[in-house]
C-alpha cells in the first residue's frame, strides 16, 4: 500500500490526538487504546475494517495495560497508532506486524519519560502567574505549553516512522530468512497471552479461574460471540455475587448531615455553573501538562480557577489561593474527584471566614485522600472497567464488526464521565465524610467481585480467539504418521496450547518475573520453534 | 517476627502503584504504615483500611511501636509491607531496632526546598542526608515506582554530587 505525505500527516495528527487533552477526559480510556487508534490509522488509510482488526490485535497485547503515578509500561500511541500504520503500509500479515508493536511501545515510553521531565518546567511559569493572581494565566500554562510539545515530541517522530518507515521494514523484510519471518509471524500469536497473563495477574484469583475456563470452553467449542459470552458471564456474576453473600447490606452510615452547615448571610457561595466549570475543566485537563515534579498539581490548580474567582477578591487572596493548589497532587481523576468537591466545600467555609480552615487543613485533606483514591480508583477504572470492555469491543473488532471499537467508547466514556460527576458532587455535598460515604456504602467489594467474574469469562473467550498458535509435530511410527496437533491435543481439548501458554505466563508473572522478560522468553520461542519446524501459526 | 517483604518511603502511602502493582506483585496480605501523625488522625486511617483491596489489612503504627506491632503480626508466608511517609522515618525505625536491609524509595512530592532526584521523587536536604546514613548503615538504598521498572540504586542517582553531599553533611553538623 502506497501511503501519501496527507495521510502521514494526518497519522501524526492524529496520534498527536490520541494522547493529548481534549476529549474530555476520557481520551487516556479510548482513543488512546489501539483499538480505537488502529481504527482511526484504517479510516485515514482507506481500510476502516483492516485498521480496526490489527488494531484490536494489538491492544490484545496492552490489556493488561495499566499505568499509574507517571510510570508506563509502554506507550499504546506508538504501538497502536504508529504499529498499525506500520503494518497496513508495509502490507505486513497481522501477526507479523504484531511483533514490530513490543519495540515501538518501548520507544514511545521513552518519549513520554521525557515529555513527563520537561512539562516540570511549565509548572514553574504557571507559578509566576500565580503570584501575580492571574487564574487565566495559569490555565493557559496548563494547556499550552505542555500540549505544544507534545504535539512536536509525538506528531514528528510519528510522520517520520509512518511515512519513511514501512519502505525501510519492507526492505528489512525482504532481506530476512522467510523462516524468521514465519517465526515472527508466530511471536505476533503468542503475544496477546502476555497482555493477557498480565491482566490475570491481577484480576485473578484462583478461586475465580473456572470463570475463566467457562469463557474460554464457550468461545472454542460452541463458538459464541463474545457479546453473548460478555451476557453468559455477567449472569454468572449476578448469581455468584447473591449466593456467596458477597451482596450484603450495606453498613449502616453514621448519621451525617451534608458539610453544608447553617445557612448564614455572609456565606460566600459558589453556584452550580461554577461547579459545573470546575468539574469539566478538572475533566478535561487534568493531565493536560501532567509531570514529574508535581504530577496533576497544575491540573488542580487550573480546575480550581472557577471556585477561586467566585470566592475571592482581592488580587493577594487569588494569587495565595492559587498558589496553595500548585502543590504536588496526583490521584486517580474519576475517582479522585470526591477530592475536589471535599477541597472546594473547604473552600467555601475559608472564604466565609472559618478560621479553622488554614492552607496546612486543606492541603492535608488533599494529600491525605488522594493515594487511597488512587489506589481505589486505579483498580476500578484502569483494573476492571476499562480491559473487561476492551475485551468485549476486542472481541467484536476481532469479527469484523464495527460496533467493536463505537460500543467500547459510547460504554467506556459513560462510565468514566458519570464516576467522575458523581464523585465529585458528593465531596462538595458531605464534605469529606464523603469519601467513607463512596467507600463504606458496600458496594465496592461485591462490585469488584461481579466485575472480576464478568472480566475472566470475556478474557477468557479472548485468549480463545487471540492467542493462536499450533504444533506441527508429527512423529511416523511404522507405517502412520501421528500428527500431535490434530491427532493428539485437539482430541484432548481443542485450544490447549494457547491455553496452556497464557496460564504459563500468568504463573511466570506471579513468580516475579517481569512482562519485559516474558517477552523476550515469547520471541525466542517463537522463533526457535519455527526454526525447527515444531511451531506453527493458526 | 514476620517475614518483611517491602520497606517503601512514598508519601502518598497506599495508591495506585501499591494496591495496583506491588500487593498484587509480593502477593502482600498485610500493610503496616509508620507515621506518628497518621496514628492521631482516626479518619485517614479509616480512608486508607477500606482503600485498600479486601484481602489486605492495614495497621497503622507509630516509629516506637512498630517493633511490638510487628511482632504481633501474623507470621504467615506472605510477609508484611512497611510503607513510610519519609527517609527520616526510615531512619527511625533502624534506630529504633527494626532490622531492614533493602529499602525502596518510591514517591516523595515536590515541594519548596527540595531537589528532583528521580521521576516522582523529590527530598529536601535533610531527606537526603537521611538516605545516605540509612545506606551508610549498610542498607541497599534504591528508587523503584513499580515492580516492572529497574531498580536505580541511591548511588547511581547521587554519585556525582559527592561534593554536594559533603555540603550537606556540613549543613547537617551546623544544626
Amino acid at each position: 500500500m502506497e501511503i501519501s505525505v496527507g495521510q502521514a500527516l494526518l497519522i501524526a495528527l492524529a496520534a498527536y490526538l490520541g494522547s493529548s487533552t481534549w476529549f474530555l477526559g476520557v481520551g487516556y480510556f479510548t482513543v488512546y487504546r489501539p483499538l480505537v487508534g488502529g481504527t482511526i490509522v484504517g479510516l485515514i488509510l482507506g481500510d476502516v475494517v483492516a485498521g480496526m482488526q490489527l488494531g484490536a490485535a494489538i491492544n490484545a497485547i496492552y490489556l493488561g495495560f495499566i499505568s499509574t503515578g507517571g510510570s508506563l509500561p509502554g506507550d499504546l500511541i506508538f504501538a497502536g497508532y504508529i504499529g498499525t500504520a506500520l503494518g497496513m503500509v508495509a502490507g505486513l500479515d497481522a501477526p507479523t506486524a504484531l511483533s514490530l508493536v513490543v519495540p515501538l511501545g518501548l520507544l514511545g515510553s521513552a518519549i513520554w519519560f521525557f515529555r513527563m521531565t520537561v512539562d516540570s518546567l511549565f509548572v514553574h511559569w504557571a507559578d509566576a502567574f500565580a503570584r501575580r493572581g492571574s487564574t487565566r494565566g495559569v490555565a493557559a500554562m496548563n494547556l499550552w505549553p505542555a500540549q505544544v510539545l507534545l504535539l512536536l515530541v509525538y506528531g514528528i517522530p510519528a510522520f517520520i516512522i509512518v511515512y519513511y518507515g514501512s519502505a525501510a521494514v519492507q526492505s528489512v523484510m525482504a532481506l530476512v530468512p522467510a523462516k524468521v519471518v514465519e517465526g515472527l509471524a508466530m511471536v505476533g500469536g503468542m503475544l496477546p497471552a502476555v497482555g493477557i497473563g498480565m491482566l490475570l495477574s491481577y484480576m485473578a484469583q484462583w478461586r475465580l479461574m473456572p470463570f475463566f475456563l467457562l469463557g474460554f470452553l464457550l468461545a472454542v467449542y460452541l463458538d459464541l460471540p463474545v457479546l453473548v459470552i460478555a451476557l453468559l458471564g455477567l449472569i454468572a456474576a449476578a448469581l455468584h455475587v447473591q449466593y456467596t453473600g458477597a451482596l450484603r447490606t450495606p453498613l449502616p452510615l453514621q448519621e451525617s448531615t451534608p458539610a453544608e452547615g447553617p445557612a448564614s448571610e455572609s456565606r460566600r457561595r459558589v453556584t452550580r455553573r461554577d461547579m459545573l466549570g470546575a468539574w469539566l475543566r478538572w475533566l478535561t485537563f487534568s493531565h493536560a501538562c501532567y509531570n514529574y515534579e508535581r504530577l496533576q498539581g497544575l491540573g488542580f490548580a487550573h480546575s480550581m480557577t472557577p471556585i477561586i474567582r467566585r470566592l475571592y477578591d482581592t488580587k493577594e487572596e487569588i494569587a495565595s489561593a492559587l498558589k496553595r493548589h500548585l502543590v504536588f497532587f496526583n490521584t486517580e481523576p474519576n475517582v479522585g474527584a470526591v477530592v475536589h468537591g471535599v477541597t472546594v466545600a473547604m473552600e467555601e467555609e475559608r472564604a466565609s471566614g472559618a478560621a479553622q480552615i488554614t492552607d496546612e487543613a486543606i492541603n492535608s485533606v488533599k494529600s491525605g485522600l488522594m493515594g487511597p483514591l488512587a489506589g481505589v480508583g486505579d483498580s476500578l477504572t484502569q483494573g476492571l472497567i476499562t480491559p473487561i470492555l476492551l475485551a468485549l469491543g476486542i472481541g467484536l473488532a476481532q469479527q469484523g464488526n464495527l460496533a467493536g471499537p463505537i460500543l467500547y467508547v459510547l460504554l467506556e466514556s459513560a462510565a468514566i464521565i458519570g464516576i467522575s460527576y458523581f464523585t465529585w458532587m458528593e465531596g462538595y455535598r458531605w464534605g469529606k465524610v464523603a469519601v467513607e460515604r463512596v467507600l463504606e456504602a458496600g458496594l465496592l467489594q461485591p462490585l469488584t467481585e461481579g466485575a472480576s467474574i464478568l472480566g475472566l469469562t470475556v478474557v477468557g473467550a479472548l485468549a480463545a480467539t487471540t492467542v493462536s498458535f499450533s504444533s506441527k509435530l508429527a512423529i511416523t511410527v511404522g507405517p502412520q504418521t501421528v500428527n500431535l496437533q490434530t491427532d493428539v491435543l485437539d482430541r484432548i481439548l481443542r485450544g490447549m496450547l494457547p491455553l496452556t501458554l497464557t496460564l504459563l505466563i500468568w504463573w511466570m508473572l506471579t513468580r516475579k518475573k517481569s512482562p519485559l522478560t516474558i517477552i523476550l522468553i515469547v520471541f525466542a520461542a517463537g522463533l526457535v520453534g519455527t526454526w525447527f519446524g515444531w511451531l506453527g501459526w493458526g | 517476627m514476620p517475614h518483611i517483604t517491602l520497606v517503601r518511603i512514598d508519601d502518598r502511602l497506599i495508591h495506585g502503584q501499591v494496591v495496583v502493582k506491588w500487593v498484587r506483585h509480593l502477593d502482600c496480605k498485610e500493610i503496616l504504615i509508620v507515621d506518628d501523625e497518621l496514628w492521631h488522625d482516626a479518619f485517614l486511617q479509616n480512608v486508607l483500611r477500606l482503600a485498600a483491596p479486601p484481602d489486605v489489612r492495614v495497621h497503622v503504627t507509630t516509629v516506637q511501636k512498630t517493633g511490638q506491632q510487628l511482632s504481633s503480626s501474623s507470621n504467615d508466608s506472605h510477609g508484611v509491607m512497611l510503607l513510610v511517609k519519609s527517609p527520616q522515618t526510615a531512619l527511625a525505625l533502624l534506630n529504633n531496632g527494626v532490622p531492614f536491609s533493602e529499602l525502596n524509595v518510591g514517591g516523595l512530592a515536590a515541594g519548596p526546598r527540595t531537589m528532583r532526584l528521580y521521576k516522582s521523587v523529590s527530598a529536601t536536604s535533610e531527606q537526603i542526608v537521611a538516605l545516605f546514613a540509612i545506606r551508610d548503615r549498610g542498607v541497599r538504598v534504591y528508587f523503584q515506582m513499580v515492580p516492572e521498572e529497574r531498580r536505580v540504586d541511591l548511588s547511581e542517582i547521587l554519585p556525582a554530587r559527592q561534593q554536594q553531599r559533603e555540603g550537606l553533611l556540613d549543613g547537617r553538623r551546623r544544626i
